[in-house]
């Protein structure tokens, strides 16, 4: 059985916690500066932002898309200034072992979509009134590790990127940022419907949707295997608990992946659910966005020196935004034009400059990033993984697509006797006692094997599929 | 002890000035009410913003329908001709609120940059009120410490305990007004399609929907609950603004130097959002008249020979009054440094 590698990757969260200190500790990190950098996006593979999608039914419960115009204000396809921060935030919050933001606190159980409810992140009362309404299995841990839960205690200490871009947590508890991001608009000219399709299933998404489930151990690890009741008897139900990490995906000619998608020989969907491609305007490879501003307010300049570092990740790190980033679209890089500084001399400016274009060549060399004193805040698995996930290279034949729905795919059903040949003696007895059977990541990984030995199953266990994918050795090599 | 007499020796100019702002990047003033938006039908499941419907007057009802909130611009009602009219405009405590702010990041140790916000009314009961009144007294007998002169333009009611009864609290000498031309049939942008209908609601500004959509930062999907949408003035459109100082200082001069260089630079931004680039705005047209009593400080700096504004006016004879550039401006403002 021979498979491409998994769209997307983890940067698994580490043991360490983030770096917490109040906003003067922040701050006494003194050279406080305020400013504005100018920049452009360039987009190395096409770049799509959706504004209008036209859809049109084609059947009783059949909806299809016809073409997915890009995002515009006024007319002018612009990408948001959300998108932009989004993406810097995001990698910094990988990059610098910082709180996870933005988080989905549960996932309700619900029928079709979440066999087993979950909660990332909650408090105790939270945990207790979910507990009352049944929809959540509280005997789960909470997904999300709970040192990256955002939260301001009486301490009033924050992560770097609270610090930098904000936050607003509940009712009376916001911390204002001190990064402001504008729209980059893009010239109309540089835009083409014409050139690049995106693909998708007829009345289904991919995978059945990109949200996160506890009812397998590929968006989370192993936590036990249960006997469910269901109308065929007991079968065995893989429970996830633990999120693997932060999500980022890979780089990829996207021509090559749509391709891949749509010969049904190579890519297998089920018949009421064929593979379609419809297109979509996107801001063409080569091809720039007008100039936009990111400013900062009263940062101190070793912090700045992060955020440029994040803008410029060297040459082979490099940014994706947008819609269907799984499918190769969105890669970009930032393009540095001109800076300003408040209140500062035009020796202080050039200086500054100066600085700005060795952090941008610096490549993540710890001799030429030493003066700038960033390593103390980066954490140097997450850089690797992050290395490894974005690196770009245009002329990589690798192909990375999702499981299919059936045989070789995340569908197919385990039957209770083929988990029963896997189990040893007592862990059997456990499960047909208890009716479930923790595991530790050990014992899942060589489960979820023979498993996929057996061809059940396959896309069960995220590493596991990850590890047996075609090209995955080319990834393990990609080393800073 | 009440340290603020800011008219111990009467009024004796006023400083007024008028700018024509223009909206470099979209401004968002929030009224904290809600319109009422549909994007497509219930029965699509893909596609988005087609057959777009917006409702304000019914906007209530139509939400408690499943339509979807558009967090509204702020918006004021007036009687014009004996009727009743509705349009949107740009608060001036809003403006002025953002002008009081950047002045009190720039001339105050950001230790102290607090120390004049007055409690919520619940939280007073729990404070060491006499505590904070020493703190503030401390604060301004610090010669190094700028707040007077803020609190003296701005104003401020420090009274946080009504039995004290000479209570910290200062008039404040700045009134500032904001204006739209009253122009109807301006624009609602939205990209999508609209399905036929008449836009209801004020309309004498450019405006559009934005629509947010925060992505999870673990799973890259759509955070549940997340999808919002608002209302903005879009970027191009115009307002005025028009204050006035009663007895204008040097460190007032100091102080509208500080605002509108740094207002045409970008740093000074108004409204919400401006993490995301908005409330950037450019003074197009900036003109000041400057009236003062013979006996003021300034006027024996100014020119003699330039036009009384005063003549003809209530201030005939006691004052007279100047048109000044901004450059003139500050060009009196270094004569008095």
């Amino acid at each position: 059985m021979s498979h491409n590698l998994n769209p997307f990757d983890f940067v698994y969260f580490s043991e360490t916690k983030p770096i917490l200190k109040t906003r003067e500790e922040w701050l006494s990190y003194n050279s406080l500066l305020t400013g504005y950098l100018e920049l452009k996006i360039k987009a190395l593979y096409p770049i799509h932002i959706v504004g209008e999608q036209k859809a049109q039914q084609v059947g009783r419960n059949d909806f299809k898309i016809n073409q997915s115009l890009f995002n515009r204000r006024l007319d002018k396809p612009n990408i948001p200034s959300s998108t932009i921060r989004g993406v810097l935030r995001s990698f910094l919050e990988a990059l610098c072992n910082c709180w996870a933001s933005q988080l989905t606190p549960l996932y309700k159980k619900e029928f079709k979509k979440h066999t087993t409810g979950f909660r990332a992140t909650g408090t105790a009362d939270e945990i207790r009134k979910s507990r009352e309404t049944r929809e959540i299995d509280t005997n789960l841990p909470l997904s999300l590790p709970e040192r990256f839960t955002p939260k301001i205690d009486d301490s009033g200490k924050m992560d770097l990127c609270s610090f930098l871009f904000g936050h607003v947590l509940e009712e009376g508890n916001a911390n204002r940022g001190r990064i402001i991001i504008e729209d980059a608009f893009i010239n109309p000219n540089f835009l083409d419907i014409n050139s690049f399709y995106l693909p998708d299933i007829k009345d289904s998404a991919f995978m059945g949707g990109p949200k996160p489930s506890a009812s397998s151990w590929w968006y989370q690890k192993p936590f036990e295997i249960r006997l469910r009741r269901t109308k065929f008897g007991d079968s065995p139900q893989f429970v996830g608990s633990g999120f693997w990490g932060r999500k980022f995906y890979y780089h990829q000619n996207p021509i090559n992946c749509v391709n891949f998608y749509k010969d049904p020989r190579k890519w297998q969907t089920r018949s009421d659910h064929p593979v379609y491609a419809f297109p979509a305007e996107t801001l063409l490879p080569e091809n720039e966005t007008e100039m936009f501003r990111l400013q900062f307010e009263n940062v101190p300049r070793i912090l700045l020196n992060i955020i440029l570092l994040a803008l410029f990740p060297g040459d082979k790190i490099k940014h994706k935004m947008g819609y269907g980033k799984a499918y190769g679209f969105g890669s970009f890089e930032f393009k540095y034009v001109s800076n300003d500084l408040r209140r500062k001399t035009s020796d202080e400016k050039i200086a500054f400059e100066n600085d700005v274009k060795a952090l941008m060549n610096s490549n993540w060399d710890k001799a030429k990033l030493d003066k700038f004193g960033v390593f103390n805040f980066i954490d140097q698995a997450n850089l690797g993984a992050l290395y490894r996930i974005l690196y770009f290279d245009p002329s990589s034949q690798l192909m990375f697509t999702y499981p299919p729905f059936g045989n070789g795919g995340f569908l197919t059903s385990v039957r209770k006797g083929e988990v029963n040949e896997i189990l040893q003696e007592n862990e059997n007895n456990l499960l047909y006692r208890n009716k479930r059977l923790p595991v530790t990541l050990k014992r899942a990984k060589e489960i979820a094997e023979e498993l996929y030995k057996m061809k059940k199953r396959p896309a069960l266990h995220f590493e596991v599929y990850k590890n047996q994918s075609i090209g995955y050795n080319k990834i393990i090599e990609r080393k800073l | 002890m009440n340290p603020n007499k800011p008219f111990i020796n009467g009024i004796q100019g006023t400083l007024c000035g008028t700018w024509d702002v223009k909206l470099m990047t979209p401004l968002i003033i929030r009224h904290g009410s809600k319109a009422a938006w549909q994007t497509q039908p219930a029965s699509d499941k893909k596609g988005r913003n087609q057959a777009l419907r917006f409702s304000w007057f019914d906007a209530q009802r139509k939400i408690e329908n499943d339509w979807s909130e558009v967090t509204d611009f702020n918006y004021h009602f007036s009687v014009i001709e004996d009727q009743l009219a509705v349009h949107y405009d740009v608060s001036a405590s809003s403006i002025r609120g953002a002008l009081r702010q950047w002045s009190i990041k720039n001339m105050i140790e950001q230790k102290d940059w607090n120390t004049f916000d007055v409690p919520k009314k619940d939280d007073l009961t729990q404070i060491n009120i006499p505590k904070y009144i020493e703190k503030a007294i401390a604060t301004l007998e610090d010669q190094r410490n700028r707040w007077s002169d803020i609190l003296s333009l701005f104003g401020c009611a420090y009274d946080l305990d009504p039995k004290i009864s000479d209570p910290l609290a200062w008039l404040g000498r700045l009134q500032l007004n904001t204006s739209i031309p009253i122009k109807e049939n301006k624009t609602l942008d939205v990209q999508g399609s609209w399905a036929s209908q008449t836009i209801d609601g004020p309309n004498n500004i450019n405006r559009h929907v934005t629509v947010r959509n925060p992505l999870d930062r673990v799973s890259a999907a759509a955070k549940e609950g997340g999808l919002h949408q608002f209302m903005e003035m879009s970027e191009g459109e115009k307002f005025k603004v028009e204050f006035h100082i009663l007895n204008p200082s040097k460190v007032d001069l100091e102080m509208l130097e500080l605002w509108v260089n740094d207002i045409n630079a970008g740093y000074l931004r108004f409204g919400a959002l401006a993490s995301q680039g908005r409330g950037r705005v450019e003074i197009q047209n900036h003109d000041y008249k400057l009236f003062i009593s013979p006996s003021s400080p300034l006027a024996h700096f100014l020119d003699q020979e330039k036009t009384d504004l005063s003549t003809g006016s209530l201030f005939e004879g006691i004052w007279r009054g100047y048109q000044l550039s901004f450059n003139e401006l500050m060009d009196l403002y270094s004569t008095l440094k």
